[in-house]
């Protein structure tokens, strides 16, 4: 059905039922002069108004005899016992419960060049909101309170007083229930998440506990609630998970107004500006209140300074860079007093629906005083110096002084000058009356699914876009994303393999190609939206399989692919010692074999099974 | 007398401008009621009252925008709130549940197919059954979207919501009218047949 029609069946409705007959005038001529009027009409005069109140004494007693009744009930022992036993927020199960079985993984043949379709929906990112399209999901929703307010019709109540180091982050949810969430201190330190939503029965169940939980009865305004510390904690790959009451999460239910709440806070209890332990939880729900404008941290909305007013502040040119990558867009100018320099900041593209605010991709500092900042004073502060990995190199860099820029990558912190956490590599060009430093994320660091980082190419055709000295042609190659496998195979110089097999849903993403003397190195990126599998051939490189066996016997398994002796590993480190998850779990899989002088290794995120990742391998071809 | 004259009588307190814009938008205003609050009777009541009130509220209207949008946004949030208040109550026209006395003047007018007719005539049945399933807010946006013709822009401008409160509600709003339709196809036995093609699944002789 196209708009034209709808338009034209909802234009019939309204004819058939009230067709174009008849005088309406008439009508609303003798409502005019009706003693039951509203309006008093004066010619020429002014117009007075007449309201009536209609009692609502029913009503408003009826709300009265029950809310008696309810504070009768909790203010006599036998009411209160009663009310104990209905207001049942958790109840106590086994302190060892069984988690659900991941769902089995399909393996698909694939022919290179042709795409399988991506699997939807992928449920662990919508987290099973119904907003997620139009608020995200946790931990960082986008929907501000009002919008949250106009998609749900039960009242929505904030916290009122926030502290000095609170501040609302946003909210998402469904018709049935609403998150608001709140960050405390340092991004991501202490989470507080407010769910509210009517009290359904479906609302009601009560959520399991360990049987050794403790679960204390409290009061909330003139509604019971019920408190506990403590959480199912396992490790991914994990069968069981066991109740463990140290860890930081604090639950409080209560049921208000016919809305159920729950609070939950993940984090250290002693904060700067404010204890969040029971007593304060408690308080904290009792505060809340619908008259509180929640407004989210981050707006596409927020006021940003022009670069002209900024400029003005800096007392020099700002250069903006003539060339971005694709999709990257302008986010805000700001003026750094401190250190005598201008921030430029980009992001990737907002999410349209939701206006959302990415965090910031791309940061430029430029100053026309300060040289580029001492990359020791880029690293991240809690690092020891043995702990600090920093990759250094000299690019060429067009327009900059000895036509060259300082490259790093590794623990750097974006954060300590205009970026974000998340920005770990950078380059320094100074050019005649400015200096700059470029900060992004590097190649992909941590598997990310979206096209987020920038390449080393990226990085010097961005500062060429300020020096305004060209030196990277308009289609030139980036080894460190090429787009085909024929691309891939035409740069390196020695036969490539790809996957036949691999599991559903999961597609050729780019590929990077990298040289160190003679050893060269090919990766091709598959991705399925959620995580990556990676496979990475290298020649020249060193046997090393039984040296590894040997060393970390409880790391790597012998296994064999294509009739070579290879090893398999699945797990990570943690205080504990290696975690060993043959199903798929947390950590990351890898199966590493030689053929013809190749390297070989297959892996990615520890999804599969160790069965999948030696299908995977074996596929090859 | 023209629009711009009704207008400046009626903000001077002459009852010969309402009579105007009665008779001029009287008809809009009760159809684009009708299909939120779903009530005949509701619908001519919220738009009377809309008009009994205008003559107090033509001071809010500034005169250098146009009139029938503004106004017909008063008329669509009157006939919400009417339908939220009672959303409980609402009544279908006897005459749209049995399909007994559906107007034949339509069909007869038309020069379609009586297997169109009947079609066509399923297919409101359909929608009417798909709106009357929708909250009053969904059905607001769906009349100020398609029976209106507003786009986003101006709806945001109209009902003074952020964006993506008014894209989440048309989102809904489409959704739930697809869902409802689909589920009510099969009953009614709509398909969408083109009488233009041949039916490709028989062998003609």
């Amino acid at each position: 059905m196209n708009k034209q029609m709808l338009y034209q069946i909802l234009d019939d409705l309204a004819t058939e039922a009230i067709p174009v007959a008849g005088n309406p005038w008439e009508t609303i001529r003798k409502r005019l002069n009706t003693n039951n009027k509203l309006l008093v009409f004066r010619k020429g005069g002014e117009h007075k108004v007449r309201f009536t109140k209609k009692p609502h004494w029913a009503a408003e007693t009826g709300i009265l005899i029950l809310f008696l009744v309810f504070v009768m009930m909790v203010s006599f022992p036998q009411g209160r016992a009663w009310a104990q036993e209905l207001l049942q927020f958790f109840v106590r199960g086994p302190d060892q419960i069984l988690l659900p079985t991941p769902l089995p993984v399909n393996l698909v043949n694939i022919t290179p060049g042709t795409v399988q379709p991506t699997l939807t929906p992928i449920t662990s990112q919508e987290q099973g909101f119904a907003f997620y399209d139009f608020c995200g999901g946790l931990p960082e929703p986008s929907c501000s309170g009002e919008e949250i307010r106009d998609m749900v019709d039960f009242p929505i109540k904030g916290i009122a007083d926030l502290s000095a180091d609170m501040q609302f982050i946003g909210a998402t949810g469904g018709p049935e229930a609403v998150t608001l969430v709140y960050q405390y201190g340092e991004p991501n330190s202490v989470t507080l998440l407010l769910q509210e939503g009517p009290a359904t029965d479906a609302a009601r169940q009560a959520v399991q506990v360990g049987s050794s939980a403790v679960v204390e009865q409290v009061q909330i305004n003139n509604a019971l609630g019920e408190y506990v510390k403590g959480t199912y904690f396992s490790y991914g790959g994990d069968a069981t998970a066991s109740w463990t009451e140290d860890f930081d999460l604090q639950s409080l239910r209560w049921e208000e107004d016919g809305m159920l709440c729950t609070l939950t806070m993940m984090g250290q209890a002693d904060l700067q500006s404010v204890k969040l332990d029971k007593t304060g939880l408690i308080d904290l729900a009792a505060s809340l209140t619908e008259e509180v404008k929640l407004s989210p941290k981050k707006t596409i909305n927020e006021e940003t300074e022009s670069v002209a007013e900024v400029e003005k502040k800096a007392g020099f040119q700002i250069k903006e860079p003539e060339w971005l990558p694709q999709g990257l867009q302008f986010k805000k100018v700001t003026y750094l007093a401190d250190q005598k320099a201008i921030c430029l900041e980009y992001t990737f593209p907002v999410d349209q629906l939701t206006d959302a605010m990415p965090d910031t991709s791309v940061s430029i500092l430029e100053s026309a005083e300060m040289s580029p900042p001492d990359l020791k004073d880029l690293v991240f502060t809690n690092l020891q110096p043995e702990q600090v990995l920093l990759k250094q190199s000299t690019l060429k860099v067009g327009g900059a002084i000895e036509g060259t820029g300082l490259h790093a990558f590794g623990s750097i912190d974006g954060s300590r000058v205009c970026g974000s956490r998340m920005q770990n590599q950078v380059l320094e060009v100074q050019m005649e009356g400015l200096n700059i430093t470029i900060l992004a994320k590097e190649n992909n660091p941590f598997g990310s699914t979206s096209r987020d980082w920038l390449t080393k190419q990226e990085m010097v055709r961005l500062a060429e876009g300020i020096t305004g000295i060209q030196t990277i042609k308009e289609n030139q190659i980036d080894p460190e994303f090429l787009t085909s496998l024929t691309v891939l195979q035409q740069v390196a110089q020695f036969p490539l393999k790809s996957a036949t097999k691999l599991p559903e849903g999961m597609n050729f993403y780019y590929a990077q190609f990298e040289q160190n003397g003679e050893q060269q190195e090919a990766q091709i990126h598959y991705n399925n939206g959620n995580h990556e599998t990676i496979i990475r051939q290298i020649k020249d490189s060193r046997d090393t399989l039984q040296e590894l066996i040997r060393q970390n016997p409880e790391i790597y398994h012998s296994v064999t692919v294509h009739g070579q002796p290879a090893i398999l590993s699945q797990g990570y480190w943690d205080q504990d010692g290696w975690r060993d998850f043959p199903n798929g779990g947390d950590g990351s899989a890898s199966v590493i074999w030689f053929e013809d002088g190749i390297e070989y290794i297959v892996g990615g995120f520890n999804a599969y099974s160790d069965e999948i990742w030696l299908e995977i391998a074996e596929s090859l071809k | 007398m023209d629009e711009e004259q009704a207008i400046n009588l009626l903000k001077q307190g002459y009852i010969n401008g309402l009579e105007f814009l009665v008779n001029r938008y009287y008809f809009k205003a009760v159809h684009t009621a009708y299909l939120i609050v779903l009530d005949k009777f509701q619908a001519e009541d919220v738009v009377q009252t809309v008009f009994l009130e205008l003559p107090k509220k033509i001071k809010l209207f500034k005169s250098d925008s146009a009139f029938k949008p503004w106004f017909l946004r008063v008329v669509v949030n009157a006939a919400k709130n009417n339908a939220v208040k009672h959303a409980r109550m609402v009544s279908l026209p006897v005459d749209f549940e049995n399909g007994d006395d559906f107007p034949e003047a339509l069909f007869q007018k038309s020069e379609m197919l009586p297997e169109d007719q009947i079609e066509t005539r399923e297919m409101r049945q359909t929608v009417l059954k798909a709106l009357e399933q929708l909250n009053p807010q969904q059905r607001a946006v769906i009349v100020m979207r398609y029976y209106l013709q507003m786009n986003e822009n101006e709806m945001v401008g109209e009902l003074d919501r952020p964006k993506s409160s008014i894209k989440w509600w048309l989102h809904t709003a489409k959704e739930s009218l697809k869902v409802k339709l689909n589920e009510l196809k099969p009953e009614s036995g709509i398909t969408q047949t083109n009488h233009d093609e041949p039916d490709k699944g028989v062998n003609r002789e």
